[in-house]
């Protein structure tokens, strides 16, 4: 797989009933494998609208984007289907778990899905879990559990994917220092092996988390495309 | 390296897992999903029985011989309807028009009163009528009888009863007979439900010989209706408004003058309250059915968004989507097509063929449960689609 997983150029992104209203606008953004990108801007920005974008789960207004070499724009359905199984793992602002199965089932349905090895993603989510402090909670549904253990296995469920790009929308959110220090070593350890990540927060990011690139929303900075 | 069918495979397990957790996960307990299930098994009660209940409930009333009604004309389907229109007498079921039999009595003592008809055939066939139980009569059987389900049921009488027949000319005349058998009658095309003995038309001269009223008309006949006892409050249909309200029927008091009749549903809102009812109750439960399956896909919304995300195509979710409708209506409707006949039989005392649903109606409730089947998975993998749209753009 191409070192550059994502490759977004001049995306624009729009909304309003009355008539468009850009909201991110001629925003150009790369991330590669080992690199973490730390998406900043204040609130009412367009970060979570362009995490959205470049998980292939909102079309732009208008601009590209490249996910593990493949224009989703121009993919047909089954291949971006395979691209968001394969390439990207994303966490939602407020991540959903899924109501009717408990932690480890939600936490192992991403791999389940895309690599359909039920017995080895469970085993998989427990060893995320544990390691993110969930550990006791794996038997336990949705409503069972806090808001920091909500968001800790929503990040496990990301994590446990093996997908090469992580795009996490305020993953240290609802977490304490010691639980932000925990996630932020996970996200550098999955950096270490070769992923990339993009993460939009608004918090300073910890300090387990070395060599961040910053990227501002509203001060576009030119990056190198891989696009002709 | 597993294939990529076997991948797929996996994929749709997971699928399936989810629709199914969803779907079990606190049932019994949702209320509104019990509600659900409670408004999907009244409209399959009503579906199955409700114009058959309105149409008995009809029938009850004429448990005593109260006053004829001479169709002073041929007894033809158009003359049969207006009848059937007549303040009072609406309701009346055809069969009941037709076979001229009128119920009365206990099954140990039971009285049919035979309609005289012109046309000197009283006795009629069932060669489209569809027989629920005993068996045919045998043209050697003189005093052998078959009867409508609707009468057999009013008369509390079973093939194997015996019953006495008594003459409309003269009621000191009666006739011992044996019910050998219990027939649906076939629904449009109206085909008289009742068969007088041989012997009977022995006793009484040709006048009494079988006749199919659908093939060839009468001159005229008897019909009776009944009243319940005097002091039961009922609703006042005077016999002379009856003949004032169509010049072409005569009516003729036999038992009292001003007797009365039950007033019935199908009086008090119209001559088409059995279609105006269920169709109500229908159009109420396509509006609540719709309301939940909006607030069901709007609550799950979130959760098809998550699967999309994970990498099912929004194809894949609507799929699984209307599966569960299909499922669920299967479901639906296997149970409460047989809880709605038991309701109806055992608890409300309504006679219904033993066949698997009504049997005059079987093909109607298949046909509408089929499109209902499919109208409500259409509406649903709309519903999804909805749902998904700003996560389907560009996507099929």
């Amino acid at each position: 797989m191409t070192a550059v997983l994502l490759d977004a150029q001049n995306i624009t992104i729009s909304y309003g009933r009355l008539g468009p209203q850009p909201v991110v606008r001629d925003v150009s953004i790369a991330v590669r494998r080992g690199q973490i990108v730390h998406l900043r801007g204040p609130s009412g920005a367009g970060k979570s609208s362009l995490l959205r974008v470049f998980a292939g789960l909102q079309p732009p207004q208008s601009g590209g984007v490249r996910l593990g070499g493949v224009d989703i724009a121009a993919a047909r359905p089954g291949e971006r289907a395979r691209v968001r199984r394969e390439v990207v793992a994303y966490l939602a602002q407020d991540p959903p778990l899924i109501a009717e199965f408990d932690l480890v089932t939600n936490v192992a349905l991403p791999a389940m899905i895309a690599r359909g090895r039920r017995r080895e993603a469970r085993r998989d989510a427990r060893v995320w879990l544990e390691r993110l402090g969930v550990g006791a909670r794996t038997k336990h549904r949705r409503v069972e559990i806090s808001g920091g253990e909500l968001r800790r296995a929503a990040i496990a469920r990301v994590l446990a994917t093996g997908s090469p790009l992580l795009l996490m929308d305020e993953p240290f959110a609802d977490l304490d220092a010691a639980n932000i220090a925990i996630v932020a070593a996970a996200m550098a350890e999955q950096v270490c092996r070769g992923a990339g990540v993009l993460l939009a927060s608004h918090v300073p990011l910890p300090a387990e988390l070395e060599q961040v690139e910053m990227y501002d929303i509203g001060a576009p900075q030119p990056v190198e495309s891989t696009w002709p | 390296m597993r294939s990529r069918a076997a991948a797929g495979l996996g994929r749709a397990s997971v699928l399936l897992d989810y629709s199914a957790r969803h779907w079990l996960s606190g049932w019994w307990l949702n209320s509104r999903r019990l509600i659900f299930v409670v408004i999907v098994l009244a409209f399959m009660v009503a579906l199955a029985g409700f114009v058959p209940a309105m149409r008995f409930q009809a029938t009850a009333a004429y448990d005593h011989a109260g006053y004829a009604v001479r169709v002073n004309g041929l007894l033809t389907e158009a003359n049969v309807a207006k009848l059937e229109r007549q303040t009072g007498l609406a309701g009346a079921p055809m069969s009941l028009v037709s076979t001229s039999v009128l119920a009365g009595g206990r099954t140990s003592s039971v009285d049919l009163y035979l309609g005289r008809k012109a046309s000197d055939q009283a006795r009629t066939c069932f060669t489209a009528a569809l027989r629920v139980s005993g068996r045919p009569v045998r043209s050697a059987g003189g005093d052998e009888i078959a009867l409508d389900w609707v009468s057999a049921k009013t008369l509390r009488v079973s093939p194997g009863d015996r019953v006495s027949l008594v003459s409309p000319l003269d009621q000191k005349q009666r006739f011992p007979a044996t019910v050998v058998g219990v027939y649906a009658s076939s629904g449009p095309t109206r085909k008289a439900a009742f068969v007088a003995p041989g012997a009977f038309t022995k006793a009484f001269g040709a006048k009494f010989a079988s006749q199919s009223l659908g093939q060839a008309p009468a001159l005229y006949s008897d019909v009776y209706f009944g009243t319940r006892g005097p002091n039961e409050k009922i609703a006042v249909a005077k016999v002379e408004e009856v003949a004032q309200s169509n010049a072409e029927l005569l009516v003729e008091p036999r038992a009292a003058k001003g007797a009365r009749v039950r007033r019935e549903a199908a009086d008090l809102i119209g001559p088409g309250a059995d279609r105006l009812v269920p169709g109500l109750a229908g159009l109420v439960l396509i509006v609540v059915l719709l309301r939940e399956q909006h607030h069901r896909l709007r609550r799950r919304r979130q959760e098809m968004g998550l699967l999309v995300s994970f990498g099912f195509g929004p194809g894949a979710v609507r799929r699984m989507v209307v599966g569960e409708t299909v499922i669920e209506a299967a479901i639906g409707g296997a149970l409460a097509i047989p809880l709605g006949r038991w309701l109806l039989a055992e608890q409300f005392q309504l006679y219904l063929p033993r066949s698997s649903v009504t049997a005059m109606r079987a093909d109607l409730v298949v046909v509408l449960g089929l499109v209902g089947v499919l109208g409500l998975a259409q509406v649903r993998w709309l519903m999804a689609r909805y749902a998904l749209k700003d996560l389907m753009e560009g996507e099929g």
